[in-house]
């Protein structure tokens, strides 16, 4: 393959005093994959994720975003992220939608270009009609649509979202989920989708990332739904259940 | 005497101009502060500033020599006690302050008659300011209003969201490091105004009393040096007409003002 890749991870461990997290995973993510990170609770998906972000320093190995090393990185902007809805956001700053989707955009960006921008995403996620509502007033959907503006208001390459659909009634997730596959196919954004439920992110995911602390299988999800390795590492049932649902 | 023939004294017009650049740093500063679960900094590190101005007045050097350079240490120890040592912020905000105000207690004890002016840094007395202090007030106006402008985008990411902001590429240790020593400079260059036991109510309050409006990021941020304005000049004018310690009036207005907002905004 001759394409750069979007992410390049080396032998990648990280450790939590001495409990290690993550251990020697190595994978790449490429323009146009919609990648499923699956695995059992306490497999190390989020701090992967978080290590990939920047925000949990590798014990092992190394993380390369966009052909560079992660230290030397600076182009922050071409990464979208929707962290887990229970996160870190100060629900006492009265923040409107409008302000807190801009604070996405670098400062190098000229005003007319940043109010241009936040108004093309808050329509596309039909959430105009909020953008002058406070944030912390925002029910769960609308909060996590909220910030998902905030990840794409830059029109990032690459997109990492961390359980996204926990906060969804199940029509809002359908929405959500057919957003993310017109994204993935129709501007090439990569997705990297952390879950739990690798069954259901298997209806629009191309490739499949499945860990538990290390690798258990990367590559793509029509192959290892013939793998018969794989049907005999989650044994039949569970294989089946991954597998349903993608085509 | 009334207010007409006050205004006719220089020490008064020196007093309000003080306290436009006094508010217009508390209403800034004290919004990311009282944002950022930090209201108790100021307590702190006036607390430093205190033991710092003792020092000074023990040794006999101009206080604001010592106490500038003190304070932000303290401050910068409070933030690495917390983030590298595991200390609670607000436990790391208590041994550094009690530690400070204790060696202050014990300098105050040992000296010969430097105790006066040690009264005049707890309470604090804008009416006393010299043309020179309010100069350097207003340089520390225009610089924190400066980074506020220039480092909008990264204070309020890193307030809204710290880990997010990491993500973006911004050194959010370095913004709290920024946020610190600029509180710790207003800290130390403002106890003489308002005094130490009185100066963090400053500072807190009219965020505070902004955060009541429910309005959108950039104008709470106005209103709160709008209100932080309005509780000033109401307070010298009304300690200027009762006669009252001007520090403590002013502390009232601002109490005041929070509790009539909230009244509205309940009636609302």
């Amino acid at each position: 393959m001759n394409k750069k890749p979007l992410v390049a991870i080396s032998h990648l461990s990280v450790s939590y005093h001495d409990q290690q997290a993550v251990s020697d995973i190595s994978f790449e993510i490429y323009a146009s994959d919609f990648v499923g990170l699956a695995g059992p609770n306490g497999a190390g998906k989020t701090t992967l994720l978080r290590t990939i972000l920047g925000l949990e320093k590798p014990t092992h190995g190394s993380v390369s975003l966009f052909g560079k090393d992660q230290k030397e990185f600076r182009a922050w902007h071409t990464i979208g992220y929707l962290p887990q809805q229970k996160t870190s956001v100060n629900h006492l700053l009265p923040a409107t939608v409008e302000e807190v989707v801009a604070l996405s955009i670098p400062d190098s960006w000229d005003r007319r270009t940043v109010r241009e921008s936040v108004r093309a995403v808050l329509n596309e996620l039909g959430i105009t009609h909020l953008s002058h509502k406070l944030f912390s007033t925002l029910s769960g959907g609308q909060k996590q649509r909220a910030l998902l503006a905030r990840a794409l208001v830059t029109k990032p390459a690459l997109l990492f979202l961390d359980e996204p659909s926990a906060a969804l009634d199940p029509q809002a997730r359908d929405t959500f989920f057919a957003l993310l596959k017109k994204l993935n196919k129709e501007q090439g954004t990569a997705i990297v989708l952390v879950t739990h439920d690798a069954g259901y992110v298997g209806a629009y995911a191309n490739k499949l990332l499945y860990i538990d602390t290390h690798l258990i299988y990367f590559g793509d999800f029509a192959h290892f739904c013939q793998s018969e390795q794989m049907n005999k590492y989650f044994g039949p049932h569970d294989h089946h259940i991954i597998c349903h649902q993608h085509t | 005497m009334d207010i007409i023939s006050l205004l006719q004294y220089d020490f008064v017009h020196r007093a309000f101009l003080v306290g436009v650049f006094v508010s217009i740093i508390s209403g800034t500063l004290g919004l990311f502060l009282v944002l950022r679960k930090m209201s108790l900094l100021g307590d702190g590190l006036a607390h430093v500033s205190f033991g710092a101005v003792t020092l000074g007045l023990f040794v006999g050097i101009y206080p604001y020599t010592i106490s500038i350079p003190l304070t932000i240490l303290g401050a910068l120890l409070m933030v690495y006690l917390n983030h590298k040592a595991r200390v609670y912020a607000d436990a790391a905000i208590g041994v550094v302050s009690a530690a400070s105000i204790a060696a202050g207690v014990i300098l105050a004890s040992k000296s010969k008659g430097f105790n006066t002016d040690v009264m005049s840094y707890l309470f604090g007395n804008i009416l006393t300011v010299r043309i020179d202090e309010v100069i350097v007030v207003a340089v520390l106006a225009l610089g924190v209003v400066t980074v506020v402008i220039h480092y909008y985008r990264v204070l309020f990411a890193t307030t809204f969201d710290e880990e997010y902001a990491r993500t973006l590429g911004i050194h959010t240790q370095a913004v709290n490091a920024v946020l610190v020593t600029c509180t710790a400079l207003t800290i130390a260059l403002c106890i003489k105004v308002i005094g130490a036991f009185l100066i963090s109510s400053v500072l807190i309050i009219p965020a505070v009393t902004a955060l009541q409006l429910g309005a959108s990021f950039k104008r709470t941020l106005i209103y709160s040096v709008c209100f932080a304005l309005i509780s000033m000049i109401g307070g010298i004018m009304l300690s200027l007409l009762t006669n009252t310690p001007t520090g403590a009036t002013i502390v009232l207005v601002h109490v005041a003002t929070l509790g009539a907002v909230l009244t509205v905004m309940r009636v609302r």
